[in-house]
Formats: structure tokens, C-alpha cells, sequence
């Protein structure tokens, strides 16, 4: 977080090569070497064409260092939320979620994260089922926009109608769980094992 | 939570999941600049719809935001909420007018053009504060917005037709024809 507000805020002379050190050290602290990074190399290679081509056609060639200067400091501001994101496993970003919001916020969120599988394996089924039908939405046949309202009809409409399906049932069963009885977080069946009724406890 | 109920929570957080699965599933196979608007617009246009609340749009969209900073899929980090958030606030100021036309199909493109194109102050300003030139920055911005303004149309024209469905499947939770079964 310092080093991307770094690179968004600091613009002194040093600031590009304390940044550039301070990035690849954080790099090579959490072993940016073990993973994938082919397309976010492709992401950044079209920004930086894209902010050059745009100096080159306003002010000529004589400018395209300063516009290679700057797409290099935006650079500088994706890369360490990417690493962080890159190197950190997506259970421990849950967990830490579910443990900064409040109770009922987090509950919300892991269940949706919990659940989404259930939602998404019926959607790709969907999806599947209508290519065999013939249904026009295989990627290649969505760069025709047409075909887009296709996939809208055939594979969004029962994704929107699972999820409303999926969101009464999780709701009923969290609620006959005693769901929202105590305002603090609560836990079913609760650790206490004298506890028969089955009433949570706060 | 704010006001909403569990099941309409949970609704937002699946719309919120199914925003951020189809725009990366989209960047995997359409290299298409702005396409991702279009099932942005279409998901927050249709929680805001189906919900029928004040904000729905909008905790949907900071669930996205959220839950995309801490899957990874978002780039930009708190930024990125914000970048979820202007669209869904445009979408949430023009509900009423949404709701009382609901057949109005070019209302729903003007809104999913305009509630795109509420992306732009974002990558403005985060170009801005590393020292671009304006003009440059103008021309940038024009450049990314426009393909996700016309991609946010094209997201917004479906929602009345899949409302529609939705309504006559008896599916919506805060229907007002069938008010006294809503969760």
C-alpha cells in the first residue's frame, strides 16, 4: 500500500529507482518468481504502447520518453497490490475479510464465497448443455454482439434465477439456525454440548 | 445488513460473485476493451431491480469491489471498490426513473451508458496523480471509456426482458404483486 501510494504520490527525482528497489525487494521477499505472470506482462506491454502511441501523436517523438516515464510509474502503482494479491492464498484473504468486517457483513461474504461453486458448477452445466444445443455463445461467437443477448438468455437468466433460489434457501436455513437472534456473532450449535435445544449462543 | 435481509444479502453477494467470474472469464477469451461493463451494468442493474431497496446496487458493487481486492481480480486495490461503486450509484439515483418505465428500453441504454461512463473519474485520477499529462490523460480515458459505454448499453437493454421473466416465474423477492411473501 506505502510503495503504490508512493508511486502516485511522490515525484522526486530518486523516486522511480527507490520505488523500482523497494518493489523488487518485496518481489523476491514473497518468491514473485514462483508464479505465473505471462498476462499481466501482455496487460502492461498494451499500456505502455498505449500511453507512448498517445505522447508520440500529441507532441511527437521528442516526448516519448516522458511518456515512457510515466506508463513506468503506473507500472509502479499496479505492481504491489498484484504481488500481494499474486502471492497470497485466497483462504488467508477470506479469513482476514470475515475477521476486519463486521460480524454480519463477513457472514454474508464467506457464505457467498462458500456457496458460489454450488452456483457457478450449475451455470457452467447450463453452458455446456446449450453449446451442445447449438446455442451461438462459445467465446470466439461472443465478439459478434448479437450473440451476446443469447448468453443473456440462455445462461444468465438461470444463473439469476439459481442465485435467488440459492439465496431463499441459504437465508431459511440460517435463520431456522437461530440466525440473527443476538445482535453479537453467534455460533450453531454452539461449543456448549450440554446444550440440546440447539440455541446458539453469543 | 444495512437495512436489507439475509436473502437479499445473499442475492447481492451471488451478483456481486457473478460480476467479478464473468469479467475474469471474459478477460481469458475476449479481448474486448470495456466488455466487462456489460454484465457489470446488467448484474448491478438487476440486483438494484430484483432487490427493489434504496443502495442495492451499491453494496452489491462494494461486495464486488471487496470481495475482487482480496481475490485478486482487482488491481487497483481500494480504488477499485470506488471503480465499482460510481457505476452502481448512478444506477441507484435513476431506480425510480427505472422502475416507473420499465418498457422504456432506450431509458435503461442511457443509463447503462451514463452508469458506465461514471468509471472514467477513477482511471482520471490514478493517471493523474502519477503525472500524466492531461491531455494525453483525456485522450486515454476516452479511449477506455468509450468501448465500456457502449458495452454498458448493450448490458442494460436485456435487463427489462429478464425482469419481466423473473416477474411472471414469480421469482422476485420484493414483489409488490406478491408482497406478503417476501422473505
Amino acid at each position: 500500500m506505502i510503495l503504490a501510494l508512493g508511486a502516485m504520490l511522490w515525484h522526486g527525482p530518486w523516486s522511480l529507482s527507490v520505488l523500482t528497489v523497494g518493489i523488487a525487494t518485496l518481489a523476491l521477499a514473497v518468491g514473485a518468481h514462483r508464479h505465473s505472470w505471462e498476462r499481466l506482462v501482455l496487460v502492461f506491454i498494451w499500456q505502455v504502447v498505449l500511453i507512448m502511441a498517445l505522447y508520440a501523436l500529441r507532441y511527437g517523438v521528442q516526448r516519448l520518453p516522458d511518456g515512457a516515464l510515466v506508463a513506468y510509474r503506473l507500472i509502479l502503482l499496479v505492481l504491489p497490490g498484484v504481488l500481494l494479491m499474486k502471492t497470497t492464498h485466497h483462504g488467508d484473504m477470506a479469513r482476514l475479510l470475515v475477521r476486519i468486517l463486521p460480524a454480519k457483513v463477513g457472514f454474508v461474504l464467506s457464505t457467498c464465497v462458500f456457496f458460489f461453486p454450488t452456483l457457478w458448477s450449475v451455470t457452467v452445466q447450463t453452458y455446456e448443455s446449450q453449446v451442445l444445443r447449438g446455442a451461438r455463445i462459445l467465446p470466439r461467437e461472443l465478439i459478434n454482439p448479437v450473440n451476446m443477448g443469447t448468453l443473456v438468455r440462455v445462461i444468465c437468466l438461470p444463473a439469476i434465477v439459481t442465485s435467488l433460489a440459492l439465496a431463499k434457501d441459504i437465508a431459511l436455513a440460517a435463520h431456522c439456525r437461530w440466525y440473527g437472534l443476538h445482535p453479537a456473532r453467534t455460533v450453531w450449535p454452539g461449543p456448549n454440548t450440554t446444550n440440546t435445544n440447539g440455541e446458539p449462543r453469543a | 445488513m444495512f437495512g436489507f435481509t439475509l436473502q437479499e444479502s445473499l442475492f447481492l453477494g451471488f451478483c456481486s460473485l457473478l460480476i467479478l467470474s464473468t469479467k475474469i472469464l471474459l478477460r481469458l477469451h475476449l479481448k474486448v476493451p470495456g466488455h466487462s461493463m456489460f454484465f457489470l451494468i446488467l448484474f448491478l442493474m438487476l440486483a438494484a431491480l430484483c432487490v427493489r431497496k434504496p443502495w442495492s446496487a451499491t453494496v452489491a458493487a462494494i461486495m464486488a469491489g471487496l470481495l475482487g481486492m482480496f481475490t485478486g481480480s482487482g488491481k487497483l486495490g481500494p480504488l477499485g471498490i470506488v471503480s465499482y461503486m460510481l457505476p452502481a450509484l448512478v444506477i441507484d439515483f435513476c431506480m425510480p426513473f427505472l422502475e416507473r418505465g420499465r418498457k422504456n428500453l432506450l431509458a435503461f441504454a442511457c443509463v447503462g451508458l451514463v452508469a458506465a461512463g461514471a468509471r472514467a473519474p477513477v482511471s482520471l485520477f490514478s493517471e493523474w496523480m502519477i503525472g500524466m499529462d492531461v491531455q494525453v490523460l483525456l485522450m486515454s480515458a476516452a479511449i477506455k471509456t468509450a468501448g465500456g459505454m457502449i458495452f454498458g448499453a448493450l448490458g442494460a437493454l436485456p435487463v427489462p426482458a429478464l425482469l419481466t421473466k423473473l416477474e411472471a416465474r414469480g421469482l422476485l423477492p420484493n414483489n409488490p404483486k406478491n408482497s406478503g411473501t417476501a422473505a
